[in-house]
This record gives structure tokens, sequence and C-alpha cells, in this order.
């Protein structure tokens, strides 16, 4: 039994350019175990799948076994064929192609010089009933959603007689049914002898699925456990190397002025009837499940999402905020949820992320960007927010998810904002730096800003806001005061239950 | 990615030097004062074409329609001017004509979010129509003798006119890029147009602005090309699109969008000038010409991708021969 690894991984480094991102690592997983890998980000967790799956290949000196004996991961399909299969955040499918088409795609047996379709659908029915789902398989793959979608990548796996599934954080993007469904996957992989690699940054998650942990800090091994042999506090410790928790953090004072007031603001299939006031130096906190409505809202704020009805009032008028660039001049801004996609010009300097907003404004009489004043400003909010490394020059691309986080937070304080609406904050962020985010709209709240803070980590909402709002399909269906709030009672209302 | 940058320009800079260095030895009249400057005058035209085109592309945009664009504003030019009898405002009209070919470029790419390779495919046809139509596929060639100033004249004794336009044309483009808050814009809308309207860029607003300059641009172009050659017909410039796509691209300008400057597009418009001019001079067939010049351009492609290359290679020898 102790010997019946399906994979052990030892010695293994990467350097990329000269840095380090993975040094000697070792990693066992045990036939059909699921196996938890956490780290906070940068830890090295997705290098590591990287190379497991055969789209990095290791530095000199790397040991890969599988069933015991010494391979060499040469490419993707290598390793799919070795039996590693990935499910990725993004699920990385075909959008244009049938389910059967998608679980089939490179499989040997079917997929030859000449198609035969019967035995695609066959392969992709059975695939799907061991995953133990009901999918067309004629349907296109785009016309399912992300948690089908996933299903599907996961029976793909299992058509290509995989003995290890690797799942990448692969609830950030189900409701919390959908998560359930998808625990009852993994344990009928189990069963079936399939071991998970699940990564996830979500606790809760990993001591309901996980038997096993791996801790990787700073792209090193830290240890591996038996989850029930480490509690979470200890887990917390062994992935930051300190003592960390959420500090709540109360107003030091909120002002009568009402800054922003929403009166029944509906958008047919997004939200309806939202009423809340937001009075200067409050926190509200937005929680609800994915889908609920909460960043439709928050984009209806600023600009990119037009309601149907409804009036937003800001500072006692009446707006109209036609597009995000309105919601910039009125002094409104917002932190996406998706940093890398919506937040950030990745391939563009610090410096320049922080000061897109307000480039009219540094203009000199010659109509062009004053770069002295320009790094002044950058510099300055940079040594405020704590960004590492301190190099305005530093493309954003290149920062850890904190540190961006930061400058997206940097370009908005610039702006000098009434109300500033940060969507998950500190998703994807590890726990040091969502303790310093947590700190710094805090602070912006006591200096008179409005903020609206969106989350579905309770703890977090439970330890940043001063009110709190949930959303259950479109709907506020609670206001309560923070005093009086328990993760129980917001998870019951945010359910309905 | 700034050095990565930085090391195309550079490859490029030693590759041209190195050219030049090849075409003295091989032919002793290149490396002359005449021929040089008669270089700059060769690739002024679409040189002009080439500014236009590259910003067009650091939006991760593309301007199929900048030739016909050229070939038009001939066109208007010449036919303001029988009907007004006025060069500076025939000038000016051809000028305007070439902005508002831009402008519908930019309003159906911009505003209505039609892909960029599809409009301009479309225009390209459509504009080089109306050319067609208001000059019923005849040249006209009823200019007055100053008109022929900006295509055949010379400053300072030897300097070509043309030469001087290309250059304060290619120094302001530079200015715009990266020193006004539009410039910082095109760069952020070629690198990620979502975040660029999550930090309230009026996104549409610069590519009307974009396309409409790429507009101007060719415009001038198409009156220096009609000056030099004194005649106006649909056809001039459409010779040009292909190539300033080309230069720009070897001037290190992402295809993708988002990185790319002036500079590097003089560079590459330079390279092709040299090899056309200096190919002429060794008496290599026009055939061979385009031979050669595209085969310079995948070379040095090649070059400035070298590190991903190499990386290739040593794996795929690690993975068959250990």
């Amino acid at each position: 039994m102790t010997s019946d690894y399906i994979i052990q991984l030892k010695h293994i480094s990467k350097t990329f350019g000269g840095i380090k991102a993975l040094d000697d690592v070792s990693l066992d997983i045990r036939r059909g175990e699921v196996h938890a890998l956490v780290g906070e980000n940068g830890a090295g967790k997705s290098t590591l799948i990287k190379v497991l799956s055969g789209v990095h290949f290791p530095d000199d000196g790397a040991e890969i076994y599988i069933n015991n004996e010494k391979v060499i991961i040469r490419n993707p399909m290598d390793a799919i064929r070795k039996g590693i299969s990935v499910i990725y955040q993004d699920i990385s499918l075909f959008p244009n192609l049938t389910v059967a088409e998608n679980i089939c795609i490179g499989n040997d047996e079917v997929w030859k010089r000449k198609l035969n379709w019967s035995q695609i659908q066959q392969l992709a029915e059975s695939a799907i009933a061991k995953v133990g789902a009901a999918i067309d398989p004629y349907m296109m793959l785009k016309d399912l959603n992300l948690a089908s979608q996933q299903i599907v990548a996961i029976a793909r796996a299992i058509s290509f007689d995989a003995s290890l599934i690797i799942m990448d954080e692969p609830t950030s993007t189900l409701s919390s049914g959908e998560v359930e469904n998808l625990y009852q996957i993994i344990d009928n992989l189990r069963k079936n002898n399939i071991a998970v690699l699940f990564i996830s940054h979500k606790f809760d998650e990993i001591y309901h699925v996980a038997a096993r942990v791996t801790i990787l800090r700073d792209g090193k091994f830290i240890a591996a456990h038996d989850i029930q042999d480490v509690d979470r506090p200890e887990l917390i410790r062994l992935m930051v190397g300190r003592d960390v928790e959420y500090i709540s953090m109360n107003a030091e004072k909120i002002w009568d002025e009402e800054v922003l007031k929403v009166n029944h603001l509906s958008k047919k299939g997004n939200f309806r009837d939202i009423s809340f006031t937001l009075r200067k130096g409050e926190i509200i906190g937005i929680t609800g499940l994915v889908g609920s409505g909460r960043s439709e809202l928050a984009k209806a704020i600023f600009g990119l999402n037009k309601p149907d009805s409804g009036e937003i009032i800001l500072n006692g008028s009446t707006i109209t905020i036609a597009s995000s660039n309105d919601a910039v001049q009125y002094g409104i801004g917002y932190v996406p949820e998706n940093r890398q996609l919506e937040g950030l010009i990745g391939k563009s300097s610090v410096c320049q992320n922080i000061t897109l907003s307000i480039l009219k404004s540094l203009c000199n009489s010659y109509k062009c960007v004053d770069v002295t004043k320009e790094r002044q400003l950058a510099q300055e909010y940079v040594e405020k927010l704590d960004v590492r490394p301190k190099d305005l020059d530093k493309l954003v691309g290149q920062l850890s998810g904190g540190n961006q986080q930061k400058v997206v937070l940097a370009k908005w304080l610039v702006t000098n904002p009434k109300v500033l609406i940060t969507d998950e904050p500190t998703s994807g962020v590890d726990i040091g730096a969502k303790i310093e985010i947590h700190k710094v709209l805090r602070q912006l709240a006591n200096n008179g800003i409005g903020v609206i803070v969106i989350s579905s980590e309770l703890p977090e909402i439970l330890a940043v806001s001063d009110k709190i709002l949930i959303m259950r399909q479109g709907s506020i269906v609670s206001v309560i005061d923070k005093d009086l709030a328990t993760q129980e009672a917001i998870l019951a209302k945010a359910l309905g239950a | 990615m700034i050095g990565i940058k930085r090391s195309h320009e550079l490859i490029l800079l030693l590759f041209f030097i190195g050219l030049i260095i090849i075409m003295s030895l091989l032919a002793p009249s290149f490396l002359t004062i005449n021929n040089l400057l008669s270089v700059t005058q060769q690739m002024s035209e679409f040189g002009i074409l080439a500014l236009g085109v590259t910003v067009i592309i650091i939006t991760s945009g593309i301007d199929l329609s900048v030739g016909s664009i050229a070939g038009l504003t001939t066109i208007v030019i010449a036919m303001s001017y029988g009907w007004s009898g006025s060069l500076v405002a025939a000038i000016l009209l051809g000028i305007l004509a070439g902005a508002l070919c831009g402008a519908f470029n930019g309003v159906l790419i911009a505003k209505i979010g039609v892909p960029p390779m599809l409009v301009t495919l479309g225009t390209m046809t459509f504009f080089n129509g109306i050319a067609l139509v208001l000059s019923k596929g005849n040249a006209i060639s009823d200019f007055p003798e100053e008109f022929y100033f900006a295509g055949q004249g010379y400053l300072f004794g030897n300097i070509p006119v043309q030469t001087v336009i290309f250059l304060v044309l290619a120094i302001l483009t530079s200015l715009l890029l990266s020193k006004t808050p539009w410039g910082r814009r095109v760069y952020a809308v070629g690198n990620n147009s979502v975040a660029a309207v999550f930090s309230g860029v009026q996104v549409d607003k610069v590519l009307l602005y974009v396309y409409i300059f790429a507009g101007i641009m060719a415009a001038i172009s198409g009156w220096i090309i009609s000056s030099r050659v004194s005649t106006a017909r649909a056809d001039l410039g459409a010779v040009y699109l292909m190539q300033s796509i080309a230069a720009t691209v070897l001037g290190g300008t992402n295809i993708a969008g988002g990185s790319g400057t002036i500079f590097g597009t003089v560079i590459g418009v330079s390279v092709f000038a040299v090899l056309a001019n200096g190919l002429n001079l060794i008496g290599v067939s026009p055939f061979a010409q385009n031979l050669l010049m595209g085969l310079a351009l995948i070379v040095v492609l090649l070059i400035s991708n070298m590190s991903i290359i190499k990386r290739k290679i040593t794996i795929f020898i690690k993975l068959n021969f250990n």
C-alpha cells in the first residue's frame, strides 16, 4: 500500500529567466486519492501543474515516476496519453465542436483518419455516464454552461483512461449547487481508483474533498500531510509561514451624508428593484451566490450595464451614467472581478497603469503628459499601498496577484473617487495581501469615501463591511448590520433556506 | 517585454547597417549623398502610409484601405483643382477626403464593432470604386507647375521635399504616440481593450481618431505620389499597401497590438528602400528583388524570435537524443 503511488515527482525545479519558480519540489499522489495542492499565489502551484501536464519542461535533475516507472513527459498530449489530464479553470476545450467531438478528439481509438461517428458517440456517452452526468453528446460545447463544460472535460479525461485528473480551482466559476455536484463526481472518480489533484484557495473545499495535502511556499516543497493531521490555523501557518487571520476593522466615523443612493434599480434578467444607501465613510458588503446579480449591479452603477429602470443618486442629485467614462467623471471607481482581463494593461508599466484614468489632468500646456508629475503621483501611491517591488517601470503582468490588485486600487485612488466599488477585491490573492487590501479599503472609508465590497467569501465580508446586503436571484433579500451577522445566517439567506 | 522590443530594434538596426555596408561594397555608386537622398525620396511615400498603419496595428487593428484612400485623394485633388482653380484648396480638400474616408472606417469599426479586417477589405474596394467613378477610370494630368513641388522639388539645394515632409510627420507621429494621452490610450487599447473600458477610456473615440489619422496620412501620401508622377489615377498608392504593413511589422510593431514604435517603422521602411535601391544599382532583376525582400523580412523576424526557437530546439534535442 505504501508504495502504491500513481505519480511521484522528485527534484522538480523550473527556472524562468534566472528566477526559480520551482526549487527541488516533490509530490507523491497515491492511486485513487484526492490530493490537495495549496500555497499562496506565486508559490509555484501553476508551474508544477504545467510541468506535470507537459506544458513546461523541468530543469535538469527532475525525476517523474508514473506507476513507479521513470518517464519523460514530452508535451501535453503525451501527458494525457500517460494518464494525466488537467481540467483548467477556463476549460480550454473547443466551443464550436460537439460534446462528443470534444471528448474524443485526439483519442487514437476512435480519432483515426476515417472517423467512425457511431464509435465516437458511444465512447462519449459511456464517458459521460461514468462521470454520472446526463449531457447530450450532440450539443455544441458553447451551448453548455460552465459547470457542464467542466463535466465534459472530466469525461474527456476519463475516456483517455486518466489515472490522475488535475483540477485547477474547479469551483471558482460554479454555483454552490454545482459545487455539490462536483463533490459527487470527485467521489465517483475516487471510487473508480482515479486520483484527483485538487488546487483551491478555499479551505472548506479542501477539508471537504481531500485526503492528503501538499503545501508549497515560494516555489519550495514545505510539507505533505494527511488532511486530518493538520487543522486550518496550522495549514495557513504552513502556507504563509506565519499566523494570520482576518482582522475585523470598525469604521472610525460614518458621516450622515449619503454619497450614493440607488432607488428601485432594475434590469431584466440581471437584478430587480434594488435600493440601498451608501453613506460617506461606510463600507457596504454585498454577498450572494455567483449569478445572484451582484456583479451586474456593480457594472450598472459603473455605466457598463444600462439598467431598465430606477435611479442612481450621487451626492443628492440624480445622474445618468451612460459609459464608464461618465462614471469616472462622476467620481465612481470600479475594481473589477477579473484582474487580468478587466483590471490591468498587463504589458504596460505600473506607472502607466496607475495614471491611465487621469491622463488629461496630468497634461501640461502643450497637451502632453507631464511625465515628472505622473511619476511623482504614481510613486506616492506605490509607497502608500506598499506595492512590491517599488519599481514604477516594472510591467504589471510580472507582479504577483496581490501587488497587481494594489495597482488597480492605486489607479482608482488617484482619481479621488467619491464611491469605490470593488468586486471580489481579494480573489486569487494570498492571505497576507488580503489583509493589507482590507486595511486599504478601511482607510479609504475613514478618509470619507463610500466603499462597496462584493465578495463570495463570507469571512471577508464579515471582516470588512459595516452593513451587509445579501442578494439572491437578482434581489436584495436581506440587509444585516455587521454586529448581528454570522456566516451561517448570511449563507442561509443567500441560499434561500 | 521592453527588453524584447529593444532587442528587436537593435537587431534590425544591425541588419540595416550590414545591408548598407554590403550595398556600398557591391555598388560603388550606392554610398553617395545624391543616391542616399534619392533613397529617402523613394521611401517617403510608403513611409508616410506606414506611419498611419503603425498606429492602427498598435491598436491591434489593420487597414487595408490606405492604398485606395491615397488613390482617391489624387483624384479629389485633381478634380477640385480643375473645378476651383486653387491648388491650396484642392490639396486641403484632398486631405479632408482622406480624413473622411478614415472616419468612415472608424465609425464602422469603433461605433458599430465590425472587425477592422472586414471593414477595410470592403472600403478598399469601395474607395477605389469612388475614385474610378469620379475619374471615369481615366488618368488626370491637368496640374499647374507649382503642384510638382511636393514630389519633385528640393529644399536647401538637394534635399527632396517629400523627405522633409516624411521626417516632420514621423517626428509628429512619434510625439503623438509617446507624449499625449491619446497615444497612451492607443497602446492601452491595443494591449487590453476590455481593461481600457474598465478604466474609463473611451475606446470608440480613441479608435475613431486612429483611423482618421491613418486616412490623413494616406491622403498626404497620395498627394506626394501624384505630384511626383504628375498624374492623378485611382490605382496610385495600391502597390504600397502590403509594403507599408510589412515595413511596420519588420519595424517591430506587434501584429497582435499593444507595442511598436515609429522609430522601428522608419527603420523598417528604410530597409525596404535600401534593398530596392541597392538591388537596382547592382542590376538584380526586379523579379528577384521581390524574392530577396520577402526573404529579408522572414530572416529578420526569425532572428528576433531566436530565443523562442533556441528553446524549442534545446527541448527537442533533450527529448530525442538523451
